[in-house]
């Protein structure tokens, strides 16, 4: 877990920085306070301070004190691989909801799934891909009368 | 608050349609809880968009029911199996799964029913009874006194999940960030916006629950599939219980249940109490109520291989934890525990914010839930007794089928949000940011908490600098916000310090 500790705390450190120097001061526009005791900025900023100080002990605890305490990695290699292709399926399926519907994203994130997760026969796959995605929109759109895309 | 009103919600949660949904939420979380990596808090998630068409009580109740269902469906796999469909199962299996083995897995399944709706029951109860008077006691609190108390339940809360308090605290803070996201709401200053009209209401809470708690754990799931890939019909789930030919192996004479009694009035006290306190889960509270019995037992050496009292103690202690956890929920706006979170989340969508005035503001729906709670015990009694073999056969359908179904119900959900794809790829985003809060074990428990209770923080915390911005050092002559100020140091610095495993969080 150390060196997962010490590449999470240095991002979130790193991402706490950006978001105090660059993204807070652009997207939170400044007013005064007034009467109302808080500004817009404050949360956002004093979370942010928060977050950078957090990973910061994190970072320096790991780096300087925990040495000893290092195990397997918690994500392996096969992990960020997995994560890979699960981001890729689930960004196609976006698209192919967006553009066609859930009648073409629904049986590709089920077949892609059903794959990945050791099924091989093709009418297994086939008839839950078609059959799932059709029983989800029936069910949304004809029996609760929400349109699904 | 006047009887007739009490009365009059309490008669509401009895109309047929009410019952009906209740009826449908414990079969949809004892199917659901009695699936190995699915779990309660998924199910309520995903759950929520269908209860867009109901009237907030039978909303609320239909959650509701599927929370008590998950709890009692954990216990199935548990005994029969040896897998818990839930974290706060795992102790069930120690004198569950043994009582299978002999051939008694009927026996152990009644009794853990049985167990269980004793457990919730006794905590429903200590609601009703608590609740009303907590939120009375809650209304005497000022802006200063909330947002300590918020401090409090936050770092305390974050301290307590995961193994490290900083990467708790660390989640918790994220989830607060989060919530800041959307027009303030004092001065309706676009913050972190980026332009989207869709980003102007905040981020979808739905979205933001179905990803985290639903689409992450079922990536994992999809993952370890992926790894092992030996699937192909049937995962292998295949010790089932069998009749015995024996009758007294397939059901809890009278004798043996009163013979558990003191036991599981020991283990409800147990659960009623950790569910209480927010951070607190039903796994420690499981545990707990397991580790009593055994010490309070003549014969400890039998616990761990087939003994009734076992089941009975692990199952009634982290049932109670189901009612009692709705009692910082609803009388303080604090959920006790992920389930409460995000039952909180759709009493929101619902129009209902929990907190003090929500028994001046919706006293006959919150007693309309008070009475559904105590109608779904027996529903689940009913429903768990009479449908045992199918949830039993429900374990063993292959998660090749189950879980990818799941993911479509995941964008089926998040899109019926708000009827637009940005909560779609919200909900996506937060699927991918849960998986990898799991893998670095930053706790997503804090996070979703952090995120719900973050605008009541803010608001708490502008009215406090309101009133004591120029004069900070009044603050002194509020003891109770000083208390809660002083418990949130304590509270980081003792777990900081050291932190009893059982409190890690169940991924």
């Amino acid at each position: 877990m150390r060196r997962a500790d010490i590449i999470s705390a240095a991002l979130l450190l790193a991402f706490g920085l950006l978001l105090i120097f660059v993204v807070i001061p652009i997207w939170v526009p400044g007013h005064d306070a007034g009467n109302y005791g808080l500004r817009a900025q404050d949360t956002p900023y004093l979370t942010m301070f928060l977050v950078t100080g957090f990973s910061a002990c994190l970072l320096v605890r790991r780096l300087f004190f925990d040495r000893g305490d290092d195990e397997k990695a918690p994500i392996p290699r096969q992990s960020w691989v997995f994560l890979l292709i699960a981001s890729a399926v689930l960004v196609i399926t976006l698209i192919l909801l967006e553009t066609i519907g859930i009648l073409a994203g629904g049986p590709f994130v089920i077949a892609v799934l059903m794959f990945m997760m050791g099924e091989r026969r093709p009418i297994a796959i086939a008839a839950t891909a078609v059959l799932a995605p059709l029983l989800v929109w029936a069910f949304f759109w004809k029996l609760l009368q929400f349109p699904l895309p | 608050m006047d009887m007739d009103m009490i009365l009059s919600g309490l008669a509401e949660a009895f109309t047929f349609y009410n019952m009906a949904m209740i009826s449908l939420g414990v079969f949809i979380g004892i199917a659901v809880g009695a699936i190995p990596g699915l779990n309660g808090p998924m199910a309520i998630a995903i759950a929520v968009p269908l209860t867009f068409f109901m009237g907030p009580l039978t909303a609320i109740a239909f959650l509701v029911g599927i929370n008590k269902g998950a709890n009692f469906g954990g216990a199935i796999s548990a005994c029969l199996i040896n897998i818990p469909g839930a974290a706060e199962a795992i102790s069930t299996t120690f004198d569950g799964y043994p009582l299978t083995r002999k051939g008694k897995g009927l026996k152990a399944l009644k009794m853990a029913l049985y167990s269980s709706v004793f457990g919730d029951f006794f905590s429903d109860v200590i609601l009703i009874l608590v609740a009303a008077p907590f939120a009375i006691l809650a209304l005497t609190m000022g802006s200063a006194e909330l947002f300590a108390l918020m401090l409090f339940a936050l770092t305390f809360i974050a301290a307590l999940v995961g193994r490290s308090v900083v990467k708790g605290l660390t989640a918790a803070v994220l989830g607060i960030f989060l919530s800041t996201v959307g027009l303030d709401t004092e001065a309706s200053t676009p913050r972190m916006t980026f332009g989207e009209i869709e980003l102007e209401d905040g981020v979808s809470l739905l979205a933001l629950v179905i990803g985290m708690l639903a689409l992450s754990e079922i990536l994992i799931q999809v993952e370890s599939g992926w790894r092992n890939r030996s699937a192909g019909g049937s995962d292998g789930q295949d010790a089932i219980y069998k009749k015995s030919p024996n009758p007294e192996d397939n059901r809890v004479s009278w004798a043996e249940f009163r013979e558990c009694f003191r036991t599981l009035l020991r283990s409800s006290i147990i659960g009623t109490v950790i569910g209480a306190i927010p951070g607190l889960g039903s796994t420690l509270a499981g545990f707990l109520g397991y580790g009593a019995a055994k010490r309070a037992s003549k014969t400890p050496e039998e616990f761990g291989h087939g003994k009734l009292e076992g089941v009975a103690a692990a199952e009634a202690a982290n049932s109670a934890t189901v009612g009692a956890n709705l009692i910082p929920t609803l009388a303080l706006g604090i959920p006790g525990n992920l389930s409460a979170a995000v039952l909180l989340g759709a009493f929101i969508i619902h129009g209902l914010t929990p907190g003090p005035m929500i028994f001046e503001q919706h006293g006959a729906t919150i007693y309309g839930l008070f009475g559904a709670m105590l109608v779904a015990n027996f529903i689940n009694l009913f429903i768990g007794y009479g449908g045992l073999r199918f949830f039993a056969w429900v374990i063993t359908l292959p998660r090749q089928f189950v879980y990818p179904v799941i993911v479509l119900m995941c964008f089926s959900g998040a899109y019926v949000t708000t009827q637009s794809m940005f909560a779609v790829v919200l909900m996506a985003a937060f699927g991918i940011l849960g998986y990898i809060m799991r893998k670095l074990d930053y706790s997503i428990v804090a996070f979703l908490i952090a995120f719900i209770l973050g605008p009541m923080t803010e608001d708490a915390l502008r009215q406090t600098m309101v009133l004591f911005g120029e004069n900070p050092v009044m603050l002194l002559e509020r003891p109770i916000a000083i208390l809660f100020f002083v418990l949130t140091i304590i509270s980081v610095w003792r777990f900081s310090k050291s932190k009893p495993l059982i409190f890690q969080e169940p991924s």
